[in-house]
């Protein structure tokens, strides 16, 4: 689990912080979406989260161990894959993460057997032993997701690791964040795709100008959804009544022949079938389309300014 | 932790510029040594003499040539010409493995000849005359009987001379080189030798060491008497190589030498009012052959290690001198850096290391394996000297010059880690790495010429030369000229002979400013790796 309380970053004193008292947790077994603009302070969290920065106050605790003053522990319980993988290129594969094992105390046969599964897993067999500079991009970010599970660590943090990638490549992803899920790990999910956010993400931390906005959990998505979203019908008997009464529930509502999209939804679409029966009307389909997280998001993002 | 040291440490040793930079001082010093050496001639040309006997068939002459440790020169040729109102005669040869050469002239006995003896190598020519015949220490000129052995010299006196001794720098031992009659291989020959105090002989003569010094000479006795001796050994071969063992404390080194420093006097001169070793050779039946004097001098300090010293010194204090920061900054930036400034580091300081950890270690693996490529380079480069110049440096040399280079080493290392905290892009490092290096390796006497100015120092003057001094204190480039200057003991500039301590350059100085150079920066850079990101 990650605790993030009260973490505030400044990079120069005539600039606003970067982060500003930000506190949100990770727990065990979910997976946090993290979103927000192009500057909104994610990378600088996670950054923060991983040690490789240090904050100006505030706390990050992994597992127990504060990430500052017990950087080696709480390092050891945490895997990063940052945005863009930056590793020494001229280094193989293979012995690069040889020499990451050695950080986490894994001896020789431990290591090579942990790197050759890690390898297979990412799908680099038969690339272990190339420099890193003869990497693709892809190829790259396998290669940084190999590096972050070196010591199967209990926290997970993604930065925006499905930017760039094929579908293939954000299908694996998402199965392995999946996968992580069931392990039980804490997965730290940064991404502008908010539509992969929204399909696997347990809650969402919302971030803004380096505040936290919001931080929601999929119900409360859920919701959102059912408060605000599009419900079409096709009704058999339409009729002026039935128009009347669906206009009763938005001002948005086209009809066409049988079928009415009603836009800008907010109630509930089973009480608007029971209601339509109740009335005689024999409606024949019914579907809801919520909101979905962009949606949210900019709505959120509208309302902080 | 120790694979990852391992791996930096590996790192560091394997890269291409590191292997460049290391290399370089070696191929420079391939070039320079055997060409510093080939002109001061250390390791000289063979020691060539000869001895000389006649019987029926002629004369017959016996050479021997050997290399500065007293073993056998091959391919050193001889041509010995007898020269008479009755005609010319002449006999050649070449020594062979063992450095001898069996020569004869086929010369009409019963004559007196003048002879001369032409010696060539590869490396080198000699020439020497001799007389068929003998002059007796009572001024007596004699012909030598039949198959009565005569030496001849070729440069070097015989039977008696000093070779250097193959295990110990400081010490030369004796070769003696004699035959039996008609050229025999010598029997159970006997050398003896005794040490006198000069002091307790009669004044007969006086001389003056190239004008400066008056120095007494006093003259033993023609030779002692076997039993007054000490037996050195018995000669079973035409050549045989004995170690000897003088007293200590007397090595001439109170003695003033005629360009007014202090120091051994020229071999040859003894000390007056110290010891002298008398040498003598007597055959199986007791008879006095040979006798030499030494002064004890001549059994230390050989001459090839001051010479190697002397461009140990140079090349240390100026090749090096340059290399050393280069090395250092090189792999500094290669092995830290380069990684800091672009990121790479991060993706290390990510894993379950401290900063201080992770730097320490960087730091360290940097500084050893750059040690380990100084010490290649300097162990190459002593190799070299040994092998153009038949000695190694003496070890306290090779520790003190190393020890300067690991300060320096040190001291750059820190430097370049420090920088790499200070900027955010490798250019800027790189130009500031670069400026580093200019400035201290090759601007710094121009800021101390331009500041001493500024402060009204007369350049050329005592103060000006303490101020450049001091001045090293503040290079890291220039420590090991500090230390240079401390070994060899002398400080020779703007016509000033001072001592280094009158510079202000003392054991102490120099360990303290040895530690602070690789305290400062390393503290330094070590604030800034952990306080700040």
């Amino acid at each position: 689990m990650i605790q993030i309380q009260s973490l505030t970053k400044t990079y120069g004193r005539n600039q606003p912080p970067a982060l500003d008292s930000a506190s949100f947790e990770v727990r065990d077994g979910e997976i946090v979406g993290f979103v927000g603009l192009n500057g909104a302070g994610k990378t600088t969290t996670i950054r923060l989260a991983v040690g490789v920065s240090l904050p100006t106050s505030g706390t990050v605790v992994v597992d127990g161990y504060d990430i500052v003053k017990d950087k080696a522990k709480a390092s050891e319980k945490i895997g990063w894959v940052p945005e863009f993988p930056n590793y020494e290129l001229n280094a193989k594969v293979k012995s690069l993460l040889n020499y990451f094992a050695g950080f986490y105390g894994l001896s020789g046969e431990e290591a090579d057997k942990r790197i050759k599964q890690l390898i297979a897993s990412v799908g680099l067999t038969g690339y272990e032993n190339r420099k890193l500079r003869t990497y693709s991009q892809g190829m790259k970010k396998r290669f940084s997701l190999a590096a972050s599970m070196i010591s199967d660590p209990q926290n997970l943090l993604f930065d925006e690791i499905l930017n760039g990638l094929d579908p293939e490549g954000i299908h694996f992803m998402r199965s392995l964040m999946l996968d992580l899920k069931r392990r039980n790990k804490a997965v730290l999910l940064s991404s502008h795709i908010l539509t992969e956010v929204e399909n696997i993400a347990d809650r969402v931390v919302f971030v803004h100008r380096g505040k936290i906005l919001q931080v929601v959990t999929r119900g409360e998505l859920a919701v959102f959804g059912a408060s605000g979203g599009s419900l079409k019908l096709v009704i058999q008997n339409l009729n002026e009544d039935a128009v009347n009464y669906l206009r009763t529930l938005s001002d948005e509502v086209i009809v066409d022949g049988n079928s009415v999209v009603i836009s800008n939804f907010y109630g509930d679409s089973a009480q608007v079938n029971a209601e339509l029966v109740r009335r005689g009307f024999n409606v024949r389909e019914l579907s809801f389309e919520k909101s979905n997280l962009e949606e949210y998001f900019f709505k959120i993002v509208k309302e902080a300014g | 932790m120790t694979r990852p040291l391992l791996y930096d440490f590996k790192r560091t040793l394997r890269s291409k510029s590191v292997i460049v930079a290391m290399l370089l001082p070696i191929l420079i010093s391939l070039a320079i040594v055997p060409l510093s050496l080939g002109v001061t001639t250390v390791s000289g040309p063979p020691s060539s003499q000869a001895l000389m006997y006649y019987d029926s068939n002629g004369y017959h002459f016996l050479a021997f040539s050997s290399d500065q440790y007293g073993l056998g020169a091959a391919g050193v040729n001889y041509q010995f010409n007898l020269t008479s109102a009755q005609g010319n005669y002449a006999g050649t040869g070449t020594t062979n493995s063992s450095g001898f050469a069996f020569i004869t002239v086929k010369a009409p006995i019963g004559q007196t000849y003048n002879g001369f003896v032409k010696v060539t190598s590869s490396s080198s020519g000699l020439s020497g005359q001799f007389s068929t015949e003998v002059s007796l220490p009572n001024g007596t000129v004699v012909q030598p009987s039949e198959g009565q052995i005569v030496p001849i010299s070729v440069g070097t006196p015989i039977p008696f001379w000093t070779v250097q001794d193959q295990n110990n720098a400081t010490k030369r031992d004796l070769l003696v080189f004699y035959a039996g009659p008609f050229g025999a291989r010598p029997q159970s020959y006997s050398i003896y030798y005794k040490v006198y105090n000069e002091s307790s002989f009669q004044t007969s003569n006086s001389a003056t060491d190239q004008g400066n010094t008056s120095i007494i000479f006093r003259q033993p006795p023609a030779y002692f008497n076997e039993s007054e001796m000490i037996l050195l050994g018995t000669l079973n071969d035409y050549k045989q190589i004995y170690p000897v063992t003088l007293p200590s404390n007397d090595t001439c080194s109170n003695v003033v030498t005629s360009n007014g420093g202090s120091g051994a006097l020229e071999a040859g001169f003894p000390c007056p009012g110290d010891l002298l070793i008398y040498f003598e050779l007597f055959s199986q039946n007791g008879t006095l052959l040979q006798t030499q004097q030494f002064s004890p001098d001549q059994f230390f300090t050989p001459p090839v290690v001051v010479q190697s010293v002397n461009i140990a010194s140079s090349f240390f204090a100026t090749i090096m001198g340059i290399f050393i920061p280069l090395i250092a900054i090189i792999g500094a930036y290669s092995s830290y850096g380069k990684d800091r400034v672009s990121g790479v580091l991060e993706s290390v300081l990510s894993r379950p290391v401290t900063r201080m950890g992770l730097t320490t270690s960087r730091f360290l693996s940097t500084f050893l394996a750059l040690g380990v490529a100084i010490g290649i380079s300097v162990g190459a480069i002593d190799g070299m000297l040994k092998y153009f110049g038949g000695q190694f440096l003496s070890a306290a040399f090779l520790l003190a010059s190393t020890g300067a280079f690991l300060v320096e080493l040190a001291a750059f290392i820190g430097l370049i880690f420090l920088f790499s905290h200070l900027v955010r892009s490798s250019g800027l490092l790189i130009g500031i790495a670069i400026g580093l290096f200019i400035i201290f390796d090759f601007l710094w006497g121009v800021i101390v010429l331009l500041v001493s100015v500024a402060v009204r120092l007369n350049p050329g003057s005592l103060a000006y030369l303490k101020a450049s001094t001091i001045a090293q204190f503040f290079n890291p480039a220039q420590y090991i000229q500090l230390v240079i200057l401390y070994l060899t003991n002398t400080s020779q500039s703007f016509g000033f002979q001072v001592a280094p301590s009158v510079l202000g350059v003392t054991v102490a100085s120099i360990v303290v400013a040895g530690l602070l150079w690789i305290a400062l920066p390393f503290a330094a850079f070590l604030y800034l790796a952990i306080k700040r990101d």
